[in-house]
């Protein structure tokens, strides 16, 4: 039995009755399943994992939901207007977030030829600054520009931009470039040609990515007001220490549906954009 | 008038893809440029209108020494010189009268081709295009429905939009049917006659090329090996262009009866 | 008039009008500027904006050599660490849940009735923002790394049980018969007919998902759910540029080297596919 376990950690060799001997494939799997489960022992220490803790305190995760329930209908008109705030400052990010990236991405795409050097660094700034997330930026510039729903707009901007760019031209770098150089031959500018030719390959890509993008900045817009950015993270920020957990509810409530609804008529919108 | 003088054309990576073409080719003449796939055709048919260009020798056009253009010039000269491809080059996804439009932003200006503002004029010249190469009932239909042959006479139409004096065509029926083949030549046979307009086609298929051009230009291994009316050509001439037997490959009629 | 020039007039007739695009348009323009009136309040620069700007700049490219060579439990590594850690553990522990649950949804495993109940309850618990499930977590358990874990994993079934079932619809059923024909368990059929079948696609999704995951577990500091987010957050609050130039930088070096290994592993898998 344990020498049949230990087995699956090197090649076989079978002697077939014909007198073939024949080596099986090395198989990483058990390897990397072992250096996982350790990692992740190590993981659990660092962070403190704890099933005793979890089996402990899990009444009073239930406890806190049970609490939301009802949720308080009348705090509604507190609260509606940085609801309202937070999915505007995601609009706005994204739709002037991804303006400025349908521009920008064929400048950097691969297809039109410019400096290979320039392409890279420019790239590369950008794959940085993808690496921030949108809290981080809303920090900084609700410091630097003051707090409020500014602040935010412009760091979904920011971030918008840096993941739409990159997602359009990959996609560009996949588009027929025949089209482009039937419309070279007749003496159209390069920009003429792009418009002409490169957009309408990637136009429903481009629209898709568009409310895509509306989808995760919705959904993180919400954190923004933890850090002053405007919206509603403001708001649950302050019931949630003051225990109004029936507002909380509500605006836990709220906030599930409209991320729901935006990304059930947003995926069926995509659906149809790709397909055309 | 196209004139070539002693033009060579070396690619980056050493290969010689014109070795010393000499090369006359006046107003309203229909010339089929043959030979083997390989041999420089392509290249020759691109560097008229400097989609390639030239290492050495002088190529005019008109006059015009077209190596020496750049920029805005060279896209002015661009204008008057149409271009045909194998794989049709349209935007599949927009329809067939946007496709000839598009030949039109040459001469728009920036904002009027950035929201797709046509005048009216363009409109009427694009449509009367697609009315020459009789698909003008399939003017809002998506490129992507119509057949090979209605889609590479949309290409003709877009080219015929531009209002050329040259059209450049590279291998435009080797995609298609033989009976679609036989159609599109027909168009550009009626274009060159009706129009004046001069058709420089490069094509592998020997019969087409007898049946609807008046000069034959030979071409193996960069050069020229032959130049000259359709009515010499003989078996011998089509040997040496082609530096073998013909085969089934260089006739399109063979395949349909195959 | 002849017949055909009939045909270009009636043609012509039909080209699309170009006022609805341009009416939706302005309308679009409208509603965004009245949205930004609305909202986006602007009270004047911060005078000490610019000053602000220029010092953080200064600091962020002058990251502090103190917290990066500090190695104890207050240095950048330690953070960076445990900012992995949480993401790592709650991937896994995600995926441990997610693929019973991708198998009670996949249409070609169990019955249609299961697959809806199932697919209803990974929706919800999609539409819940990570951080929300950060706050409860850290309300129930306690603040701490362990909470964010706990939200991690939570957060992460709903898209790894997604693209988990778009794997399993995808498989090819020639395999599964024939271990049917073989009279195999349903069990028997998973682990020999499927796992093998799924696991560069597992490999893949998870890699996925643990790069957003690090992205995700930057912030939940935030919520006093561990990692480094609280200490960035509390040096760009104090204005100790360098302490945040070097944990910004810190942040970066992770993420891209992550974003390196799981792109390249991926592409690798996706190669040896075919």
């Amino acid at each position: 039995m344990l020498k049949d376990f230990l087995n699956i950690f090197y090649p076989q060799t079978y002697e077939l009755s014909c007198g073939k001997k024949v080596k099986e494939k090395f198989n990483p799997a058990p390897y990397i399943t072992i250096v996982v489960i350790i990692f992740a022992i190590i993981c659990g220490k660092v962070t403190g994992f704890d099933l005793g803790r979890l089996f402990q305190r899990s009444k009073q995760f239930w406890d806190l939901i049970a609490k939301m329930i009802p949720p308080n209908w009348s705090f509604w008109s507190d609260m509606k207007k940085p609801m309202l705030d937070t999915i505007v400052m995601s609009l706005l990010g994204t739709v002037f977030g991804c303006l400025i990236a349908l521009p920008m991405s064929f400048y950097l795409s691969a297809n039109f030829k410019l400096n290979k050097t320039y392409l890279t660094l420019h790239r590369g700034l950008l794959s940085l600054l993808r690496t921030l997330p949108t809290l981080v930026y809303a920090q900084l510039l609700s410091i630097v520009i003051g707090t409020g729903t500014l602040a935010g707009t412009i760091s979904i901007v920011i971030f918008t931009y840096t993941i739409c760019v990159k997602m359009l031209y990959e996609q560009i770098e996949t588009i027929d470039m025949g089209p482009y150089e039937a419309l070279e031959s007749t003496g159209a500018s390069r920009i003429k040609c792009m418009i002409k030719s490169a957009y309408p390959q990637i136009r429903g890509y481009f629209w898709s990515t568009v409310l895509y993008c509306f989808e995760t900045n919705v959904r993180s817009a919400a954190i923004l007001g933890y850090v002053g950015a405007g919206g509603i993270g403001v708001q649950i920020n302050e019931q949630l220490t003051w225990r109004r957990y029936g507002n909380t509810g509500l605006m836990v409530l709220v906030l599930v549906i409209t991320v729901v609804v935006i990304e059930t008529i947003s995926r069926r919108i995509r659906k149809k954009l790709v397909q055309g | 008038m196209i004139k070539f003088e002693h033009v060579d054309k070396v690619y980056a990576n050493g290969t010689k893809a014109l070795d010393d073409v000499n090369l006359e080719i006046n107003q309203g003449e229909f010339v089929a440029i043959i030979g083997l796939s390989g041999a420089g055709k392509s290249t020759l048919i691109r560097t008229v209108n400097k989609m390639i260009d030239i290492t050495a020798g002088k190529l005019t056009v008109n006059g015009i020494d077209v190596s020496k253009l750049e920029g805005k010039k060279l896209r002015n000269f661009r204008r008057k010189i149409g271009m045909v491809f194998q794989s049709f080059n349209l935007v599949m996804r927009t329809t067939v009268i946007n496709n000839v439009l598009s030949a039109r932003v040459a001469d728009m200006s920036f904002v009027r081709t950035l929201l797709g503002l046509y005048s009216k004029q363009d409109k009427i010249k694009a449509l009367e295009a697609l009315d020459k190469v009789g698909i003008l009932d399939k003017a809002y239909s998506r490129a992507d429905q119509l057949s090979g042959g209605q889609q590479q006479r949309v290409a003709l139409a877009r080219t015929l939009a531009q209002d050329p004096e040259i059209i450049l065509a590279d291998e435009p029926v080797a995609a298609l049917d033989p009976v679609m083949a036989d159609v599109v030549m027909e168009d550009f046979k009626r274009i060159n006659k009706e129009m004046n307009i001069t058709v420089v086609i490069n094509i592998h298929h020997v019969d087409l090329a007898l049946q609807y051009a008046d000069r034959i230009v030979g071409i193996n291994a960069g050069k020229i090996v032959y130049d000259g009316p359709v009515e010499n050509i003989n078996n011998d001439i089509l040997k040496m262009i082609y530096g073998r037997e013909l085969t089934d490959d260089d006739l399109m009629k063979e395949k349909k009866n195959a | 008039m002849s017949n055909k020039q009939l045909s270009i007039d009636e043609q012509l007739k039909k080209y699309p009008h170009v006022w609805p695009k341009f009416v939706i348009t302005v309308v679009a323009i409208l509603v965004i500027y009245y949205l930004m009136t609305i909202t986006v309040t602007f009270k004047g620069i911060n005078p000490k904006g610019v000053s602000i700007a220029i010092s953080a700049f200064k600091g962020l490219f002058s990251p502090s050599m103190k917290l990066i060579t500090n190695l104890t439990e207050y240095g950048l590594l330690y953070m960076l660490f445990e900012t992995l850690a949480i993401a790592f553990l709650g991937t896994v522990l995600g995926l441990v849940f997610s693929i019973p649950l991708a198998f009670l949804a996949s249409r070609n495993i169990c019955p249609k009735w299961v697959n809806s109940i199932v697919l209803t309850v990974i929706s919800i618990i999609r539409a819940f923002p990570s951080f929300m499930l950060g706050i409860m977590f850290v309300k129930s358990i306690g603040p701490g790394a362990f909470a964010g874990v706990l939200s991690m994993t939570v957060g992460s079934i709903g898209m790894l049980s997604k693209l988990l079932i778009e794997a399993i619809e995808d498989l090819n059923p020639g395999i599964t018969e024939a271990l049917d024909a073989a009279g195999c368990s349903t069990f028997e059929k998973i682990r020999y007919g499927i796992i093998p079948q799924l696991s560069s696609n597992i490999i893949s999704i998870v890699l996925y998902r643990l790069d957003i995951n690090v992205k995700n577990a930057t912030i939940l500091g935030i919520v006093q759910a561990g990692g480094i987010g609280a200490q960035l957050l509390f040096a760009i609050g104090a204005r100790r540029w360098s302490d945040c130039g070097a944990m910004l930088l810190g942040i970066i070096v992770m993420t891209l080297l992550l974003e390196w290994f799981s792109t390249s592993v991926r592409r690798k898998l996706a190669g040896t596919k075919n």
